[in-house]
């Protein structure tokens, strides 16, 4: 087998079947100290109200009702 | 350079994992709310605590066996101290097996971000060189988002 560069995408997988486990993430082995939580929260991906709506099955592909131009 | 005994094809960070039906291996999970750029729902609230979840894909090709286990680093890239880093904890103990060659792990973490700016996950490995017996970490994934205040 020809050696693989360095930087190079990783090889595809051997044969076989596959798992998926969902786990919490484990206890803390090293962290630096920082200054206290000032909030809890969540996150919010930026660029969501940007989005489209996502089109629901059998819905008109244009709001006004017009067909779309083959 | 020695090939690494794991190779990851994905690895993800988003806001929330969900499935249809019963959760079990043949349930097919969907990552929502994936994004590079996320912002706190709380201006100038940091330091900020939340959760996330991290999905990675994880393949190995060797006809024997491996059993790592994987740690995972955060690292601030724009630390004003300029921090190595900001934690490392225990990810997941994985094994492989001729018979499982691809393992998806979808991991639930709560976390703190002190500060805007861009963050990196890092997946890895203890690995212990042979001539010399150093132990370095083997990096198996690297993923980065960044957070807006």
């Amino acid at each position: 087998m020809a050696n693989r560069r360095r930087g190079s995408s990783p090889p595809p997988p051997g044969a076989g079947s596959y798992e998926f486990e969902v786990i919490e993430l484990g206890p803390a082995v090293y962290f630096t100290p920082h200054l206290p939580v000032k909030t809890s929260g969540m996150l919010v991906p930026v660029g969501d109200d940007t989005l489209l709506p996502r089109p629901t099955p059998g819905a008109s592909p244009r709001a006004d009702g017009a067909e779309a131009a083959p | 350079m020695a090939s690494s005994a794991i190779h990851a094809h994905a690895f993800l960070v988003c806001l929330n994992v969900a499935w249809d039906g019963t959760p079990g291996p043949n349930t097919s999970r969907t990552l929502e709310r994936v994004s590079y750029v996320y912002r706190t729902d709380t201006p100038d609230g940091f330091p900020f605590q939340t959760e996330f979840w991290l999905f990675v894909r994880l393949g190995h090709r060797r006809r024997q066996g491996v059993a790592k286990t994987l740690y995972l680093t955060l690292v601030w890239h724009d630390d004003p101290e300029l921090r190595p880093e900001a934690w490392t904890r225990r990810f997941q103990d994985v094994s492989f097996r001729p018979e499982v060659s691809v393992r998806d792990i979808a991991a639930r973490a709560d976390g703190v971000f002190e500060g805007p700016g861009r963050y990196e996950f890092r997946l890895w490995y203890r690995s212990v060189r042979k001539w010399d017996r150093t132990v370095r970490r083997r990096v198996v994934a690297r993923t980065f988002i960044r957070i807006e205040g």
